[in-house]
């Protein structure tokens, strides 16, 4: 799974609105028989049948993109309600679906510790991390457990941490990290191979670099 | 450049080293007080306050010995052992000194019939407790910072959504 883009939580989603059935050969995946609402995730629109109003009830992202004052998107009578979202992760954002219906495409013991990441950060973009509580302390843990060979691994699972409010992780993987980056002379945190952090999704989205850039400043200035 | 947490791990051994060697002074002078008195035969001749030094020296160092073990500080670990704030070392350490009562100066001050005021001067972990505040005064070290209100409050919001463990951000490493 790949990280999707950051959006706040607190703000409505930008929806894609498909006029026309998608050009997407993919079966559908059927999570409401009554559904009122096609979603199509993903480069390759992967097509997912909801009812608009249970992704409402567990999000109020949801309910403000769909229903709100400021729906981006609007059902029109008589024609077939199709949201795309193009950016989202499709395993990640379907799993998520699948909760909110009361259905479990795939046992959650079986996520992969990379797919937790994609997991964490749409849950988050969705407002929907809450319904991720029956394993985000079993997930956390693990990870915690597992071993990190990378720093892309670590700046992974600090997002794990931040998104799912594991303070473990989030402080492990920071401590870990902490010692990898470094300052360079016009004071820009970058990681060992020289990339920029702020260029990192991960970095971006936790309130860490600006710390860490004040932090950096501060030491110099006082050595 | 320069990492940060080399500048984290620096201040810190700073400050354990300022503990250590405190300690390291303080057998030092019992040894050396050990050997002049038997050079000297524990003569009956040696002053009062060198007798009422060494003693201070024996409860001190014991004293020290038992707050630091008390916070498994004792022996003194390396700083890379160390996964709190710098800040937190600092309060705790200092915390600690502040503890440091002279526990069986009483009963010296009575066979010795000396106030307990005349012991201060022997107290060295004022000052020790006073230079470890200056080590750590004007750094700013991350995990110090990410207790501030914003990340706290993200991390205890999620966690209370997920179930998560979202309290403890300091020291929650070990």
């Amino acid at each position: 799974m790949a990280s999707p883009p950051l959006t706040s939580d607190m703000e409505a989603l930008s929806l894609g609105v498909a006029d026309a059935p998608p050009p997407s050969n993919r079966a559908m995946t059927v999570l409401d028989q009554e559904g009122d609402l096609r979603l199509e995730i993903g480069p390759e629109h992967a097509p997912f049948l909801v009812d608009s109003r249970a992704l409402a009830r567990v999000s109020p992202v949801w309910r403000r993109s769909l229903f709100g004052d400021a729906a981006t998107t609007q059902r029109v009578q008589g024609r077939p309600w199709i949201v795309q979202l193009p950016d989202d992760d499709e395993q990640a954002l379907g799993f998520l679906l699948g909760v909110a219906h009361g259905v479990l495409p795939r046992s959650p013991e079986s996520v992969r510790h990379d797919e937790v990441c994609a997991l964490s950060v749409t849950a988050a973009k969705f407002d929907m991390v809450h319904l991720l509580r029956p394993w985000a302390e079993g997930w956390c843990a693990s990870l915690m457990k597992a071993g990190v060979t990378s720093f892309r691994g670590c700046a992974d699972r600090l997002r794990v941490g931040w998104e799912l409010g594991h303070a473990m992780l989030f402080n492990s993987m920071a401590m870990q990290i902490l010692t990898d980056i470094e300052v360079t002379g016009d004071g820009r945190l970058v990681d060992p191979d020289g990339e920029p952090l702020s260029s990192n999704p991960s970095f971006a989205s936790v309130d860490l670099l600006r710390t860490w850039t004040r932090v950096s400043t501060a030491s110099r200035v006082e050595c | 450049m320069e990492s940060l947490a080399l500048r984290r791990d620096g201040v810190i051994q700073d400050m354990l080293g300022q503990v250590d060697e405190a300690m390291r002074d303080l057998i030092d002078e019992i040894s050396c007080h050990s050997v002049a008195r038997t050079a000297t035969g524990h003569r009956a001749s040696h002053t009062a306050q060198l007798k009422m030094s060494s003693d201070c020296r024996d409860v001190l160092l014991g004293s020290l010995i038992r707050v630091l073990a008390g916070e498994l500080l004792f022996p003194v670990p390396d700083s890379k052992d160390v996964f709190e704030s710098v800040q937190g070392l600092r309060e705790r350490l200092t915390s600690l000194l502040k503890t440091i009562e002279p526990m069986g100066w009483s009963t010296n001050d009575e066979v010795a019939g000396m106030g307990a005021s005349r012991h201060t001067h022997c107290n060295p972990f004022t000052a020790l407790a006073q230079k470890i505040e200056e080590t750590a005064r004007h750094v700013v070290d991350p995990q110090t910072v990410w207790d501030g209100e914003h990340i706290t409050r993200h991390m205890l919001e999620r966690a209370q959504r997920t179930g998560c463990q979202g309290i403890q951000l300091r020291n929650s490493t070990t």
